[in-house]
């Protein structure tokens, strides 16, 4: 009986927060930080060349000092939670991490090489900053910033297959590079590069602030603004690239699913970017306060990156990576070059409960008496890697379906919106539900039960409508199983 | 129950590994121990930083500020160089590895952070660590070893909970009847285990100090009593650690009961052999000697490595398991970018590493650019770094340019 069992985890939930919200926290302060360090060695090496080919002095306190803020905040946060990503993501969807793991450990230990350069660096050219001669430590700086680059052109591919291998070629091959070099990638590393160039700008300016000779300041003023300029023209047109790589199923949920609101913001938060370069090109005296730049360079982040990030991720739904794993850890398709079969067909015949190693023993078999429990173990091996159960949290899913607590109706629902096919209205960012009929019954109970708890939460605050009232006073009918399923217990 | 070889083997990833598991098992070992080395420096100079503060003796409050200098140092290489080691085990160890942070999820996620704050912490002490900082000061040291140990022990509970497949369901279960979702469950510690790594800290960091005391003593510009001294200490800290490290290293394994296992002999030999030579050559004055030592004590790292993998691989004997038979999709692409890239790395380090070598063995500034071995290392290094980007573009357009054939 236990041949059948399929690679499923341990299921970690966060009641009111939701795993996905970890990931997102840790994903989130590293995408900005690691931006940040990007576009900061750009400038490094920069500065070291004007500041060596001119013999500025001055210059050359600043990037000393610069280096050293870069070391406590970047280099710290950074570094530590780029390794947080992996480890947030291994408990939140192990499978997911494990297939990217899988295609590109060769592409993530070859990052791993610029990462222990780039952070090496970051130290050396702070400790011999004086130790020794300035055009060694130009030299160095240029490494250090092409090797910084180099994790984000590394990273970028793992990124865009994430999203989608863009094309059947990889299913077929199997191959690293087909993975890796998908029609996403130099888009996407275009838009990332030059919005890099743009804080590295952003960062420039801020040094500028307070350099003292005052045509070495206007011209770097001057630079620093055509820089930054340059670099959001260039974000806004690898970005119409990046767009039209995008696979069908994303494009429906950008165009129709994602509030405008999103992209309002990113969009009016760059034309300011834009006209406050233009203003500093024009008047290079307007930049003179640092704080405002950090404050400008955090909403520049915040305002730009984040919904950005958090778009990226919605518009891979319903898999969590490579068009083939859904978020609900449920291989979703063939993939001929990796050997790798679909699991759905199995966990239809044989059931969810039944696959799943860690779904213990007394729920394995429905009956009546176990329903509910079975229900909630359902719920939390399909729903709750995107749905909260409770109140709180992702997509709740008690706010989700307003209240019902008519199983037959959630039953109705799950097996029309959740049905993997859209002619039967199935949505586009939600999975195919997998498991047994008496399975999918026992989910509809659950959640059945789940509602009329919350509703009856709710009426100790507001009051209830007539027809949640009605709904709390008809008891919950449980669904009828089908005989032919039971003798199971028995195999 | 599921037959655990059966379960073991389900739990792999339905890709398969794409290039020989046992390159990847010794890159992972060879990288675990370069990070363990890295590590055991940041909790043994912790320790004696903590201990130096507190002491009126000023050679102890300057051995304190050096030590605390070479902890965070240390941390971050130990950061940067754990990740390796972690992106290998998720390779061939994904059914253990996921499965044991799984059980133990929300301790996986408390890492980083308490990882972060141990960091600032340790540096607001580094900043303000002088001859006659205050009594309080001492605290951040002390709250920062302390979440370093939790991070140690969350890193612990992982690996050795890999080590009893067998458990796994019953525990999450709870013997078959519910799901601890919760993750803050934490199913096996071994207390002889931790302790090894921590007596292996004091061990290596006393060698290191003998190490340094060797580095800087041509060095004019430093008080060279003090550095003299800052040997001994290390000198008598490695000697007693040394041995409560293999007293330890035994009771583990016996334990375990992987004691009669002839590897774990040899790497528990290898760490006797380190330790016999350190007490024999004593505190000599040979230049060779402190070198020498600080290389046996790395090695002494990578022989605790080996330990550990003969361990697990022991333990899933039991099972039929091994990672040997782990489903292989040959694909010669991602190891050669891998080596590709790491010849790159390899000729940048050559340049920086000679350029630190030569630089701190001297006083003043060291004029690198005029030095013809300098100049060449620098030129083979950009010249690498230069051909990596053209390469690796140029694939990416061959391999874009053949995509609509599919
Ligand atoms: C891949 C992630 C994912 C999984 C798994 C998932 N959903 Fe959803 N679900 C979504 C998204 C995204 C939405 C729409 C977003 C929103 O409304 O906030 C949604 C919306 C819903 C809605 C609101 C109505 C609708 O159609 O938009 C219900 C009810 C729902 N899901 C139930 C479920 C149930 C029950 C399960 C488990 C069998 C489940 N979902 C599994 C992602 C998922």
């Amino acid at each position: 009986m236990f041949t059948d069992l399929l690679g499923f985890y341990p299921q970690w939930y966060v009641p009111n927060f939701g795993s996905g919200y970890v990931v997102a926290l840790i994903a989130s302060t590293h995408v900005l930080f690691s931006h940040i360090s990007v576009g900061a060695s750009f400038l490094l090496a920069y500065l070291m060349t004007k500041a060596y080919r001119g013999n500025h002095e001055e210059i050359y306190d600043y990037v000393k000092k610069y280096l050293f803020t870069l070391l406590l905040t970047s280099y710290i946060i950074g570094s530590l939670t780029g390794p947080g990503i992996w480890f947030s993501t291994t408990v939140s969807n192990p499978r997911g991490i494990s297939a990217l793991i899988h295609n590109f450990v060769w592409a993530w230990a070859a990052e791993w090489v610029w990462f222990v350069t780039e952070v090496a660096l970051v130290y050396i050219l702070y400790y011999i900053f004086d130790k020794v001669d300035k055009k060694t430590v130009m030299h160095l700086s240029w490494v250090f910033a092409i090797v910084s680059w180099g994790t984000l052109l590394i990273i970028v591919g793992i990124l865009a297959f994430m999203m989608s291998p863009g094309s059947e070629k990889w299913f077929v091959t199997g191959n690293i590079m087909d993975a890796f070099f998908n029609p996403n990638y130099f888009p996407q590393v275009g838009v990332r590069t030059s919005f890099t160039v743009a804080l590295a700008a952003l960062m420039g300016l801020a040094v500028a602030t307070r350099i003292k000779e005052t045509a070495l300041r206007q011209d770097l003023v001057r630079t620093m603004s055509m820089a930054g300029i340059g670099g959001l023209i260039f974000a806004g047109m690898f970005m119409v690239w990046y767009l039209d790589t995008l696979p069908g199923r994303a494009k429906v949920t950008l165009d129709f699913a994602i509030p405008p609101a999103f992209k309002t913001v990113i969009f009016v938060s760059i034309a300011v970017l834009a006209l406050i370069f233009a203003l500093f090109y024009i008047w290079p005296k307007a930049n003179r306060s640092t704080a405002f730049l950090i404050v400008l360079m955090v909403a520049v982040l915040g305002l730009t990156i984040f919904p950005q990030e958090r778009i990226r991720e919605w518009l891979r739904k319903p898999y969590i990576a490579g068009d083939f794993l859904y978020v609900n850890q449920v291989v979703a398709r063939d993939v001929p070059g990796k050997n790798i079969t679909n699991e759905i067909d199995t966990i239809d015949e044989k059931g969810f409960l039944k696959v799943h190693p860690f779904v213990p023993e007394s729920v394995k078999t429905i009956t009546p008496e176990n329903m509910l429990e079975a229900g909630r173990a359902m719920a939390m091996i399909s729903c709750a890697s995107c749905h909260s159960l409770d109140e709180g949290g992702p997509r709740p899913l008690v706010l989700k379906m307003e209240g019902i607590t008519r199983p037959d109706l959630i039953y109705q629902f799950i097996e029309r919106r959740l049905s993997g096919d859209p002619h039967k209205g199935a949505s586009p960012y939600m999975p195919k539900i997998t498991g047994t009929d008496e399975e999918i019954k026992a989910l509809s109970y659950y959640l059945a039960h789940l509602n009329y708890e919350y509703l009856v939460a709710k009426q100790r605050g507001v009051p209830l409508t007539e027809v949640q009232k009605e709904q709390l006073e008809a008891p919950i009918p449980q669904p009828e199983l089908t005989q032919k399923e039971q003798p199971q217990a028995a195999r | 129950m599921p037959d655990v070889g059966t379960l073991l083997n389900t739990l792999r990833s339905p890709s398969g590994v794409d290039f020989y598991p046992v390159v990847i098992q010794v890159l992972m070992v060879l990288t675990w121990a370069v990070h363990m080395f890295f590590i055991n420096l940041v909790i043994g100079s912790m320790f004696l930083t903590i201990y130096g503060y507190f002491q009126k003796d000023l050679r102890w409050r300057h051995l304190s500020q050096k030590l605390i200098k070479i902890a965070i140092i240390s941390l971050s290489l130990g950061i940067v160089f754990g990740v390796a080691p972690l992106l290998f085990t998720q390779t061939i160890y994904d059914n253990l590895w996921y499965t044991a942070n799984n059980l133990s999820a929300s301790w996986v996620v408390t890492f980083v952070p308490v990882v972060i704050v141990a960091y600032y912490a340790a540096y607001f002490f580094y900043f303000r660590n002088k001859d006659r900082s205050p009594v309080w000061l001492g605290v951040f040291p002390i709250i920062s070893l302390l979440l370093i140990l939790l991070a140690g022990s969350i890193m612990h509970i992982f690996s050795y909970q890999e080590l009893f497949p067998d458990k796994w369901i019953d525990w999450y279960t709870n013997g078959g009847t519910t799901m601890n979702t919760d993750g803050w469950h934490v199913y096996a510690f071994s207390i002889p285990r931790f302790l090894m790594f921590i007596f292996l800290s004091f061990f290596v960091t006393g060698i290191f100090l003998k190490g340094y005391a060797w580095f800087f003593g041509k060095r004019t510009d430093m008080d060279q009593d003090e550095v003299t001294w800052f040997g001994t200490v290390g000198h008598k800290v490695a000697i007693v650690s040394g041995g409560l490290l293999i007293a330890d290293a035994i009771l583990y394994n016996i334990l375990q009961g992987t004691m009669m296992h002839p590897v774990i002999w040899g790497t528990i030999g290898f760490v006797a052999v380190v330790w016999a030579l350190l007490i024999a050559w004593g505190n000599r004055k040979m230049s060779w000697t402190a070198p020498t030592l600080v290389i046996l004590a790395g090695l002494s790292d990578l022989s605790i490595g080996i330990m550990r993998e003969a361990i697990r691989m022991i333990e899933l004997a039991q099972y039929n398991h091994t990672i040997y038979d782990y489903p292989l999709n040959m694909d010669i692409f991602g190891p050669i970018f891998f080596f590709g890239t790491l010849a790159v790395g390899i000729a940048i380090f050559t340049f920086v590493l000679y350029v630190l070598y030569k630089g701190g063995r001297v006083a003043g500034v060291y004029e690198a650019s005029k030095v013809e071995t300098a100049n060449t290392a620098w030129r083979m290094a950009w010249y690498a770094v230069v051909m990596w980007l053209i390469v690796f573009w140029g694939t990416g357009v061959i391999v874009l340019s053949q995509l609509n054939n599919y």
